[in-house]
């Protein structure tokens, strides 16, 4: 399967997704003016990524350091996708970054954490 | 136009940075970068400029997608006529960010409903509600989650304000302001 990238913009993340390596790298910022657009292929390589692998370890980075509420939402159905992937017997952790200092960062990746309890995502401090 | 009397009048409001005119993703980018550049060599707590760069891109994208006099770009982009103030208000001590745009008379029964609802709520229930949303999609449309106000709200120490004037038969002026 080939990778899929996408370079950074002002308004949209850094998007390394590696399947030999089998990591996803999300960094930057998240607010695109059509997220559900922007992210769709993202989605779709994920998607056929879980249904062609066979059931090995994937790590997820998110280092978002803003993203706006229609992100959310896209985060929230993405992590949807892996946790139904983790619960099919794919090994999956999501590390979750934030900044010490960003609160709203933090908070998120908690209310992530309570909303996916079948999922592994550690909030890592940076 | 007198620009002292109009450079008076922002001056007494606290107001910081102000900008009318065509709203787009990357007017909207700039406009954020240059704001968010401007706090960060200031002794402004990072939280705040996170929050005040939040509340400004979900307003400036709410103007882009619901203003009624938005112009469709092509490829589900639009832009909009829009205006918006970010200051700092010397009595409550606190910052704020208000934006403003016409919008259709047809939208304010659900914009209300929607402002006052969230009103109701405090800082747990706002999280709860926002996560409920969030899960089940309700308020998604094409263009977002349909949870700006929300967001807004999360991230002030306050009610949203907002103001709706007639501006003839079928328009109004929609403003709103967040106290951050």
């Amino acid at each position: 399967m080939e990778n899929f990238t996408i370079e950074a913009t002002k308004y949209t993340p850094k998007i390394n997704l590696n399947a030999q390596k089998r990591i996803f790298n999300f960094s930057g910022k998240s607010y695109p003016e059509n997220t559900f657009d922007f992210y769709s292929p993202v989605i779709k390589w994920i998607e056929t990524y879980f249904e062609s692998t066979t059931n090995e370890d994937t790590k997820i980075d998110m280092d978002i350091i803003y993203f706006n509420s229609s992100s959310s939402k896209l985060f929230f159905d993405f992590f949807d996708i892996l946790e139904e992937a983790h619960q099919n017997g794919h090994k999956i952790e999501v590390n979750w970054f934030y900044d010490q200092d960003n609160e709203s960062a933090y908070e998120a990746g908690e209310d992530f954490q309570e909303d996916f309890e079948n999922l592994p995502i550690n909030l890592v401090k940076k | 136009m007198n620009m002292l009397a109009f450079k008076k009048l922002i001056d007494d409001d606290g107001i910081i940075f102000s900008y009318s005119g065509t709203v787009s993703q990357s007017i909207l980018a700039s406009i954020g970068e240059t704001i968010e550049k401007e706090f960060i060599n200031s002794d402004v707590d990072v939280n705040t400029i996170h929050n005040i760069f939040a509340i400004f891109t979900e307003q400036m994208h709410n103007v882009m997608s619901y203003s009624k006099e938005r112009i469709h770009k092509g490829n589900n982009q639009f832009e909009s006529p829009g205006i918006t103030v970010v200051g700092y208000d010397s009595v409550k001590q606190k910052y704020f960010v208000n934006s403003g745009n016409m919008m259709d008379h047809e939208d304010e029964e659900k914009v209300i409903k929607k402002i006052e609802q969230i009103n109701m709520l405090d800082k747990t229930e706002l999280r709860q509600y926002y996560r409920e949303l969030r899960r089940n999609g309700r308020e998604k449309h094409s263009r977002g989650a349909g949870l700006g106000f929300l967001e807004m709200a999360k991230k002030s120490s306050e009610h949203l304000e907002y103001n709706i004037t007639e501006i003839d038969s079928e328009r109004s002026f929609f403003e709103i302001k967040v106290i951050i």
